[in-house]
């Protein structure tokens, strides 16, 4: 069986300094929904030895999940392969408030929350990006301080009715939700934060075509050469209905969730989304795409635990680490074999609910949630004569055994 | 001459009152014995004659609220200016004279240069406001000979609101103003404004 995690995984270390123009442009296209232009992107490569790549976040969130990590998977590979890496962290923007694909009105950020997740979220990148490569720029050194008369020349040549009526903020305001002036000058700081820093490439998710062309404008304006723009696909969600991967579907895998919880996630993605997954997290080459998806068509669960393993392997860029938890996944749920230490062990009194005692655990978000999974006979006791659903008052004395819950959960009881 | 033709409205704890010059007024609270009205101008010319008005504006409204006294301070924006017209600080200086030494003969009791007492002349300064305002508040607020235009107008009819916001709120604070005199053209762009700043009465007045 050939062993896509481990080649993926031995060429995650390899370094990509001096390679050929189209062998490197070849690892990136796979990765890009869209690039503007390739031609052009291949002549930057070509004239720059070291190119100045920027890539920007607004540290709006504390927690970040995987989907997040997709543009930084790109962007190592521009670190891989030697090129400056300008990482900015939009704590100026930040308060102004990013309108990419917002449908709802944002609340901007106050310093303090800011700082707060700038911290968090440099931490969970740092799983995927060595933070060495990076270096790190706080656009509110350059935005905040920039003179009235210097914001004037690049607003003056930024017409306010083609700011203002961009398609998505049209659809906010037909649907009755506030854009913010604020917003419509977000796209213009992020050309300034180009400007400032001479930036050649730039890299985003799709969604934020729309600020990325006014990027390319604003450097056109202040007679820059036009920087080249990569955007990857938005990742969609583990539950396959289509809607990207989002904390507020409840569809996505932390980037702080456990190897065990991701490993289990990632098993439960449909099988069109392996190629896509794989794309998104590993160094695939073009070239190897045809083969790669040929395997997915012919193995899709081996080709999904591969993927599964990668992903904990690149974190910590030990291949044993997945194996342990493609390893701990077979067992628990191809074999059935459950052991004592993949249980949370409760210390209850006999005659305690199993709905109580399992609130009690702090693994659930409160009760509701709990009945809700009683409700889809999600909770079910596994001994050797097989699986039975558990009703919520059934008491802790009449479990047996292990308690499943929900998909990845398991309990065990001992009698207090 | 100034009357008072009616009261009309009250909106919540404010008072609001309709004259024939002072078109009407919002007011915060009672008045306060002495009224410190400011006025915002901007120096793009020499000052014109239609200023004499505001301080003749200003006594009306000492009376009209029961004050002991009236203060009007101007508030010349000298900044602006150099910013849309990239004048040279020494051109501006040239014009923005002018105000300085005309206004008080007028009857304006302190003036005021925006390069004096604005420190923050930044984005970062002006864009603190941007958030609290929605697109749709500001179309309305962009007069109708801005409108026909639309198509011609850039950022800076955005930038240059916040500016305006940033002044006046630095104003209120610093000369301890309560109250501002505010063209009946400029009405929706006060009103809006005016969430944004320190609680102060405005006084509408009819130019035309």
């Amino acid at each position: 069986m050939k062993r896509f995690d481990q080649q993926f995984l031995d060429r995650d270390s390899e370094s990509w300094v001096g390679m050929e123009v189209d062998e490197f442009i070849g690892f990136l296209l796979p990765k890009c929904q869209e690039v503007i232009t390739i031609d052009r992107l291949r002549q930057k490569i070509s004239e720059h030895p070291t190119l100045k790549v920027k890539f920007g976040i607004d540290p709006t969130a504390s927690e970040i999940h995987i989907g997040h990590i997709v543009p930084i998977m790109l962007l190592r590979q521009f670190a891989k392969a030697g090129h400056h890496i300008d990482f900015i962290i939009g704590d100026f923007t930040a308060r102004v408030g990013d309108p990419t694909a917002r449908d709802t009105d944002r609340v901007p950020l106050n310093p303090e929350q800011i700082v707060k997740n700038i911290e968090t979220y440099i931490n969970q990148i740092g799983k995927y990006i060595d933070l060495r490569m990076l270096h790190i720029h706080y656009n509110a050194e350059w935005l905040n301080p920039m003179p009235l008369q210097e914001i004037f020349a690049i607003f003056q040549q930024i017409n306010l009715s083609e700011a203002m009526q961009r398609e998505d903020f049209r659809v906010r305001m037909r649907n009755k939700q506030a854009v913010s002036l604020a917003e419509v000058c977000y796209g213009v700081l992020m050309g300034i934060d180009s400007v400032h820093l001479g930036i050649h490439i730039e890299i985003g998710d799709i969604g934020q075509l729309l600020n990325f062309q006014q990027c390319r404008k604003i450097m056109r304006q202040s007679d820059m050469d036009e920087e080249v723009i990569l955007m990857t696909p938005i990742l969609e969600g583990t539950s396959g209905d289509g809607k990207k991967m989002s904390k507020s579907y409840g569809n996505y895998i932390a980037v702080n969730a456990t190897h065990e919880d991701k490993f289990g996630k990632i098993m439960s993605i449909p099988d069109r989304l392996i190629g896509q997954y794989f794309r998104c997290f590993a160094d695939v080459h073009q070239r190897e795409l045809e083969e790669l998806d040929a395997f997915i068509e012919e193995n899709p669960m081996e080709a999904k635990k591969q993927l599964a393993t990668l992903i904990i392997a690149i974190e910590t860029r030990r291949i044993e680490d997945g194996l342990r938890e493609r390893e701990s996944f077979e067992r628990k749920f191809s074999q059935k074999s459950i052991y004592h230490e993949d249980c949370i062990e409760l210390t209850e009194d006999t005659n305690t609910t199993i709905l109580d005692a399992l609130a009690k655990s702090g693994q659930f978000k409160n009760k509701s949630e709990l009945r809700r999974l009683f409700e889809q006979q999600g909770v079910r006791s596994i001994n050797e004569d097989g699986k039975t659903v558990l009703s919520p008052e059934i008491v802790v004395g009449q479990v047996c055994d292990v308690v499943r819950v929900g998909k990845r959960r398991f309990f065990r009881f001992v009698a207090g | 001459m100034l009357c008072e033709s009616a009261s009309v409205a009250s909106s919540g704890s404010l008072r609001v009152r309709r004259w024939m010059m002072i078109t009407y007024s919002i007011c915060e609270s009672p008045p306060p014995k002495v009224l410190r009205l400011g006025f915002s101008v901007w120096a793009r010319n020499p000052p014109k004659d239609y200023l004499s008005t505001y301080p003749k504006v200003a006594e009306e409204a000492r009376k009209r609220a029961g004050s002991d006294n009236v203060s009007l301070c101007a508030l010349v924006d000298d900044v602006w200016p150099m910013v849309a017209l990239s004048r040279t600080h020494k051109e501006q200086q040239n014009i923005s004279e002018h105000f300085i030494t005309m206004l008080p003969d007028l009857g304006f009791h302190e003036v005021h240069l925006v390069s004096d007492f604005v420190k923050d002349v930044t984005l970062g300064a002006c864009l603190q406001y941007a958030t609290r305002i929605t697109v749709s508040k500001f179309w309305k607020l962009l007069p109708q000979s801005k409108k026909t235009i639309s198509d011609n107008l850039t950022l800076n009819e955005i930038l240059e609101f916040l500016w305006h916001i940033h002044v006046l709120e630095i104003a209120l604070r610093e000369f301890q103003l309560t109250g501002l005199l505010v063209g009946i053209r400029s009405e929706f762009f006060y009103l809006t404004a005016r969430k944004l700043l320190p609680p102060h009465d405005v006084y509408f007045v009819n130019t035309s």
